[in-house]
């Protein structure tokens, strides 16, 4: 069981109603407010669990790694937990582990983060350990070698698991040399390649107020914290914020196949998909309604063709990864090795019937219902509370997008879906990607299209 | 007496937060033996129910291993009044969903949806169990599946091949011995009567607990509980299981040789059941052990020594006797033999001179963190509440855990350390990695 999936924010209250009537989330009021140093503080009470989550959001992620060094976004953000100009590593993780807390740090594709997690009455160690290793890392060089030496060996790592290779690999199959084609833990070469005085000038760099937001979700009084944020992090120096943008990537032309080659599976995983849509797509809720019933929960139609009726996998999904730019369309699955045409096939049936017939008013009805209620379920802890709202304002999304999502996601017609179907999940423009014993699958495969064969040991470098 | 200390334990979990909607637990049984245990919390107009059958792997024997999961998946193909795939469609289309889990020594079965849909919950659950939809065509559907899922989470992956090795070597007459989701074999030769055999005595109402936990009346939950299930007919109890493992007179060493990158070892130790005394003194020592960079095995073998890219231990909370594990996996050119070299001396040291003050009080405010982020949930407190009920034997118990760890002392974490680390009987999974056959790139 994953204990941090059971938190719950009692408070929330989820107007839930009968099925078929529209259900609707009211979100905690908070606060955004900017420091003269630019920093956004978002602050949200909540006081049904003697629980603070604090969490810094800051632009520049692995996106922003320089070619050559990728992974550097994520050491840096990795390293600030390992010593301050006024704590040893060791002393950080001792004094979190005492509280029973927890302090990570890591970046994501457009951004990197710090997050904390303690009991209230322990907000003050909490908050003590969180803007230290955000303010007043000294990255000791020492540091810089062990956690090389950890992510390498951890590179070394993914190459046994078939999943975390399809992951990785397709990402690099979509997206290529584009930014977002890369691990954010970067490849055994790069990592050897970064110098303290790289992740030294990345912080000071990227780490800077003005590019930052600081949200605090939980059983705190606005105004005392407030008070307390602003005379810790108000001294924290402007910076001139990252002048390189990204760019939006291209999409893949035609149907190609990847095939990464790993003798001893004898289950092949699939990922078939191509470049998908950015966070502030204005079709975003449709998509997420329209996905849902192709591929999202246990009756989509992914679900019941594979699955249910043909028994071929055990799991079937679909899924965009929507980050600033653009991101992911995925379908993911796996099969016995035997059956990986049948599980392909069988799938981009279901997306041109999807393309061509659209949905039925039951399949909508029932997709709005899920995604509410699911919707609804996944903002109980502070955790994701803080995640999402920091998220609202870091992707510019409106004030209110959280509080009016479940509208949005009525209003979706049955036109609109099939309008979104059309535009958002290709057939002809396909990765199709798949990590097998290619010399017994191959001959599967090849007339999907043109074929390219990559042992998984160059896949993962 | 008992209505009480909940009340008041819950009081002191929830600080100043306290008001009037304090939950409790309502105990009944109907007459043909389904318990129920109902938590009513009006917080969130949401209902988690869940229902708990004293069945999993334990209850298996060789030939049938896999059964309790395998039909963990048929319950939701159908049952008299519903057809197949119908299950999840209501309750998706409510804006719920549901899901279930196999477990060595239970099978649970949970719904989160709206309280409006809870008519429909209740008559779905009690069809199920009142007459599942067994036939040729389910299982043969669902036999496909699992199989998939099994390559899926051990043959194709490592560290679960090292665990499944390590359980089966370490018992050898505790079911225990078997994986939840079976061999593979089984999986493909367990018949429809196996299964119809099994529904009958596992899936009685008299082996199972019904658990609701969130926004409804009692009294009226239980009288639509009684009505949905009241006509269905109670078994004769299931038979008993005998733990018949013999004690361990020696090492065990296996070695397992797979495609990998990295050597790894899983180590193990018998330890006790969930109920015995010695149980929090030792889930306190895998907390001081494994919790965190701070922990010992973190701060030895990955911070200061850098021979291991990932280290973990655990104590098992089953019924029957368990075992405390450990599992570490290399960084390039280091050596399980280091690593085990690492791992006895830790446990020699805390032998020999005992944890601190500090780490036995960092292990107490840990469990009392992660206790309160277990309990918060309607779905937290209804899989605690059967949990308890079934592994340790009495719901109730769950309130007193953080009293039992808190009255732990220096002195009973080493007495554990020393009675339970005997090298006698430590059962070894040495990972040896074999190179895949070299492929070219076109």
């Amino acid at each position: 069981m994953n204990l941090r999936s059971l938190l719950v924010a009692l408070c929330i209250l989820l107007f839930l109603a009968t099925i078929g009537e529209a259900q609707t989330v009211n979100i905690p009021a908070y606060t955004v407010q900017t420091l003269d140093n630019g920093l956004r503080v978002i602050i949200m009470e909540w006081h049904k669990l003697p629980i603070v989550e604090l969490r810094l959001t800051t632009r520049g992620g692995s996106s922003f790694d320089p070619p050559g060094k990728e992974g550097l976004g994520s050491l840096t953000s990795g390293l600030l937990r390992q010593g301050t100009t006024n704590r040893s590593a060791n002393q950080i993780s001792d004094a979190i582990d005492f509280v029973g807390g927890s302090l990570s740090t890591g970046a994501e594709l457009d951004y990197s983060y710090a997050s904390c997690e303690v009991l209230s009455k322990d907000l003050k160690t909490g908050l003590a350990l969180f803007s230290d290793v955000v303010l007043h890392p000294s990255f000791p060089d020492s540091e810089l070698q062990r956690e090389r030496s950890h992510r390498l060996a951890e590179i070394e790592g993914y190459k046994e698991d078939p999943r975390t290779i399809a992951g990785l690999a397709f990402s690099r199959a979509v997206f290529g040399t584009h930014p977002y084609g890369h691990a954010a833990i970067g490849t055994k070469s790069s990592l050897q390649s970064i110098k303290r005085d790289d992740v030294e000038r990345l912080y000071r760099d990227a780490c800077i107020p003005n590019a930052s937001i600081l949200t605090v979700v939980g059983d705190v009084e606005s105004d005392e914290i407030l008070k307390e944020l602003k005379s810790i992090f108000g001294e924290w120096k402007k910076g001139t914020r990252h002048a390189s943008t990204v760019a939006p990537p291209k999409a893949i032309a035609g149907v190609h196949v990847v095939m990464i080659d790993k003798p001893d599976v004898t289950q092949t995983q699939v990922r078939i998909g191509n470049v998908g849509i950015e966070r502030t797509n204005p079709d975003y809720a449709a998509i997420m309604v329209a996905n849902s019933i192709l591929g999202n929960g246990f009756t989509s139609r992914l679900v019941e063709e594979i699955r249910v009726k043909r028994s071929l996998t055990y799991g079937v999904s679909s899924g965009f990864r929507a980050n600033l730019v653009n991101g992911l369309y995925v379908i993911s699955t796996f099969t016995k090795n035997p059956s990986v045409r049948e599980i392909i096939d069988v799938a981009l049936g279901e997306v041109k019937k999807f393309r061509d017939s659209g949905a039925t008013a039951v399949e909508l009805e029932k997709a709005k219902n899920y995604l509410a209620g699911e919707f609804a379920r996944s903002l109980q802890s502070p955790g994701v509370l803080a995640s999402q709202i920091s998220g609202v304002e870091f992707f510019g999304l409106p004030k209110d997008y959280l509080n009016t999502y479940i509208e949005k996601l009525d209003k979706v017609t049955l036109a609109y879906v099939q309008r979104v179907a059309k535009k958002y999940f290709p057939i002809n423009d396909l990765v199709i990607l798949v990590v097998t014993p290619a010399k017994k699958t191959e001959p599967l495969v090849k007339s999907l299209g043109e074929v390219k064969v990559i042992p998984f040991d160059q896949a993962i470098q | 007496m008992k209505r009480i200390l909940v009340v008041l334990f819950l009081a002191f979990l929830m600080g100043t937060s306290m008001d009037a909607q304090t939950p409790k637990v309502t105990e009944r049984r109907l007459t043909n033996g389904l318990k129920l245990l109902l938590q009513e919390d009006h917080s969130v107009p949401s209902i988690c129910y869940t229902t708990y059958f004293k069945v999993g792997s334990r209850n298996e024997r060789p030939g049938i291993t896999g059964l309790s999961h395998l039909f963990e998946h048929m319950m939701f193909n159908g049952s008299a009044k519903y057809p197949p795939t119908v299950f999840d469609k209501i309750i998706e289309a409510g804006g719920g969903y549901s899901n279930a889990s196999t477990w060595n020594d239970f099978t649970d079965y949970w719904e989160e949806f709206n309280p409006g849909t809870l008519d429909k919950v209740l008559n779905l659950e009690a069809d199920r169990m009142r007459a599942l939809r067994l036939v040729k065509e389910n299982i043969e559907q669902e036999r496909g599946i699992v199989m998939e899922e099994r390559r899926l989470s051990v043959d194709n992956d490592v560290t679960s091949k090292m665990m499944e090795d390590l359980y089966a070597g370490a018992f050898i007459a505790s079911m225990y011995h078997s994986p939840v989701i079976g061999w593979m074999k089984d999986i493909a030769n367990i018949t429809l009567d196996d299964a119809k055999d099994y529904f009958k005595t596992y899936y009685a109402p008299n082996n199972a607990i019904v658990i609701v936990t969130g926004d409804f009346t009692t009294d009226r939950m239980i009288a639509a509980i009684e009505k949905a299930y009241d006509d269905i007919g109670a078994q004769a109890p299931p038979r008993k299981v005998i733990d018949a493992e013999p004690a361990q007179e020696g090492e065990k060493r296996l070695e397992l040789h797979k495609v990998a990158e990295l050597p790894a070892v899983a180590v193990a130790y018998k330890s006790v059941a969930a109920n015995d005394s010695d149980f929090y003194p030792l889930e306190i020592l895998s907390t001081i052990l494994s919790h965190g960079e701070s922990s010992r095995l973190y701060r030895t073998l990955i911070y200061d020594e850098q021979i291991a890219a990932e280290v973990s231990a655990s104590v098992d909370e089953y019924i029957d006797p368990g075992l405390f594990t450990f599992y570490v996996q290399m960084r390039p050119g280091k050596t399980t033999a280091q690593a085990e070299g690492e791992v006895y001396a830790i446990l020699d040291d805390i032998q020999k001179n005992g944890v601190s003050a500090d780490e036995l009080q960092k292990a107490k405010n840990i469990a009392q963190a992660n206790y309160i982020r277990r309990l918060e949930t309607n779905q937290g407190r209804g899989f605690l509440l059967g949990f308890y009920e079934v592994v340790h034997g009495d719901y109730d118990l769950m309130f007193d855990v953080l009293k039992k760890i808190e009255s732990a002392k220096r002195d009973d974490v080493q007495r554990v350390a020393r009675k339970y680390f005997n090298d006698r009987s430590r059962t070894v999974v040495t990972l040896v990695p074999e190179k895949t056959e070299a492929t070219e790139s076109r």
